[in-house]
């Protein structure tokens, strides 16, 4: 069938290789394998692009500067005549992805941003002349000027002299050259390139650049270059050989999965308080804040590109019909989430579960507790969330062989033996975390606190409490002290100065002083949720531990009836008919 | 790494690889139609698909 043909007929759809799926079920996908998720991606990119010129052309009055959308269309259509290879790079460019979902959804209505719809969509001619740039396309274009730089992405930035926030250049490109007009002056446009870095260990190569120039590389709107210097540069690159090295010798089927997918890495500040991200929007892209080792910096390339895998799973297939609603624990998140959050974060930490196993046995002595705790931790935590998703409705058979899967990796790792205390440290974090999650964000029923309270009052039995929870997206109160300290505790910090108060005293093993700190704590503030949790903790009471919003709750009730129970006594109560 | 199996799970997405630039700006199918107006309304019930996942230190 010619081209002609193909079109006259209209494009298929995408089918996944069946196994492909198997390769995901098992942990790492072959090259092969991304190559159909790319596939899947480079489709709804065009798709994409194509909504956009469809939309944009309808609001060409409100445009300027970009209201010709089928200009740059055709630009980036003749480049890919000459080289199809060069227009499939840009446009899977991730921070291209990040764009091209903004200006969607400027067009279409439902963004309210700094950053106005015209100078977004022009994004597009940035797109098209960073293709003709790089596949050497004679074009002369409109380019949106952000930041006071002209940005071409996969190409890299030209900084102007002025340094107004949003506005427009000329760009023209010839055979022998590129020049920028703006503000009536014409100058050659020597880019400032993005920083490409490659590296091959042991038959496996990775292509990647450092991001650090392009608008739209914080998954966001668009924001100012902040180019690494050439210490941070040379730092970023040691780790990332050093990675390679570390993956490509230990795990190269991961090696293999990130040479194929992994486009960009984008260093974020140290300031950051995020280890790594990504987005739905722009496969192959990993932000991260400096690590320390190249261990770690392994582990959040494994960790980051397993959410690029999914998302560009459920592009084309589904793993659940249920509904959205953030309703779920998880145990590495503070709020509630949704199951497609949970499939995302089972499947992203088994492979860091996975990932630390391995290392623990070779990693050196100042690593070692690092990798014992963190394969610990995420083996609970993965453990809870998948027992959560199978008990969910509404998973897809895809869907439950996935959750399925994620359960026999982690059945493969192992029993979880801990040296020493940090078994009982990492199962306090996560009791703890659970426990805070609960007092935020799960409402009791009311009807059952009143008669549990009435109970209390009347000295009569407490009663297991049963059925669905009822969830609510409360507010983060912040981050958590006792947390903190339980995890200086596990790391081994050299320096353990835990300071005063209850938290301190439970992180230092001091149950009893803890107890008494937390009930001083409750009686003279009783809705402070996290006293109620370190008491659960301190007092090894498991109805606080299981359900300490329930208890909560039945302290404040009898309370307003003028009664305020002794929390210990409490706890004791309910205690008596959970065990 | 070994292939399983040969077996092919459908999807709705429409393989737009192979249809050139060129053709499709123009290109008018029902299948595309229907492709467009699903993106269309995805985004306007505000399924934007640039979700972020992120892990704190």
């Amino acid at each position: 069938m010619t081209s002609g043909d193909a079109a006259a007929a209209g494009p298929g759809t995408h089918r996944l290789p069946r196994f492909v799926f198997d390769q995901f079920l098992t942990g790492a996908v072959s090259s092969a394998g991304i190559a159909f998720l790319r596939k899947g991606q480079y489709s709804l990119r065009r798709l994409k692009l194509r909504v956009l010129a469809d939309a944009a052309a309808e609001l060409a009055h409100r445009l300027g500067p970009f209201a010709d959308v089928d200009a740059a269309w055709r630009v980036l259509a003749e480049v890919e005549r000459s080289d199809a290879a060069v227009v499939e790079d840009v446009l899977l460019y991730p921070s291209v992805g990040v764009w091209l979902s903004r200006a969607l959804r400027h067009v279409l209505g439902g963004i309210e941003d700094p950053t106005p719809m015209w100078s977004e969509v022009g994004g597009f001619h940035a797109l098209a002349a960073a293709a003709a740039v790089r596949g050497g396309v004679p074009c002369e274009l409109a380019v949106p000027v952000v930041h006071g730089s002209v940005a071409l992405p996969s190409v890299g930035l030209f900084r102007l002299s002025t340094g107004f926030p949003v506005g427009h250049a000329r760009l023209r490109n010839t055979a022998t050259e590129t020049v920028v007009t703006a503000f009536g002056s014409t100058s050659p446009a020597r880019f400032e390139p993005v920083k490409r870095y490659s590296e091959h260990r042991r038959g496996h190569r990775v292509r990647v650049v450092f991001d650090d120039l392009d608008p739209y590389r914080g998954f966001g709107g668009p924001k100012a270059a902040d180019p690494l210097d050439d210490n941070e540069y040379d730092q970023w690159r040691k780790l990332m050989g050093e990675a390679w090295d570390l993956l490509t010798a230990h795990h190269s089927r991961w090696a293999e999965e990130l040479s194929a997918t992994l486009a960009t890495v984008i260093p974020l500040s140290a300031e950051h308080d995020v280890f790594a991200a990504s987005s739905s929007a722009a496969f192959g892209g990993i932000a991260m804040s400096p690590k320390r080792s190249a261990t770690e910096f392994a582990e959040a390339l494994v960790h980051e590109v397993q959410h690029s895998k999914v998302n560009a799973l459920l592009d084309l297939v589904d793993l659940h019909h249920g509904d959205e609603t953030p309703r779920y624990y998880a145990p590495w998140r503070d709020d509630p989430r949704p199951v497609v959050g949970m499939l995302h974060g089972i499947y992203a930490f088994i492979s860091v579960v996975e990932f630390w196993n391995a290392q623990r046995g070779s990693a050196p002595p100042a690593l070692a507790r690092r990798a014992h705790y963190a394969f610990g931790l995420r083996a609970h935590q993965v453990g809870q969330a998948v027992r959560t998703l199978l008990a969910v409705e509404g998973l897809t058979g895809l869907g439950r062989e996935f959750v399925t899967a994620v359960a026999d990796r982690l059945a493969a790792c192992g029993p979880v033996e801990l040296p020493g205390e940090l078994a009982a440290t990492v199962e306090a974090i996560t009791t703890e975390h659970r426990g805070r999650w609960r007092v935020r964000h799960v409402r009791p029923e009311p009807a059952v606190v009143a008669e549990l309270a009435d109970a209390w009052l009347s000295a009569g039995s407490a009663f297991p409490v049963v059925g669905p929870d009822h969830v609510v997206l409360a507010p983060s109160s912040g981050g958590s002290r006792l947390g903190e300290l339980l995890k200086r505790r596990a790391m081994g910090t050299d320096r353990l100065d835990f300071g005063d108060g209850p938290d301190s005293a439970l992180a230092r093993g001091d149950r009893r002083g803890a107890v008494e700190g937390y009930a001083a704590l409750i009686r003279a503030a009783p809705h402070e949720e996290a006293a109620w949790v370190g008491l659960g903790l301190a007092l090894g009471s498991t109805a606080l531990r299981r359900t300490p919003e329930v208890v909560r709750a039945v302290h404040l009730a009898a309370t307003r009836s003028g009664a305020a129970p002794d929390p210990v006594e409490l706890a004791a109560w309910f205690d008596r008919t959970a065990s | 790494m070994a292939v399983k199996s040969t077996d092919e799970l459908p999807s709705e997405v429409l393989d737009l690889t192979s249809t050139t630039l060129f053709e499709m700006r123009a290109l008018r199918t029902p299948e595309l139609e229907r492709a467009i107006q699903h993106t269309i309304r995805e985004i306007r019930l505000g399924r934007f698909g640039d979700c972020v996942q992120g892990q704190r230190d």
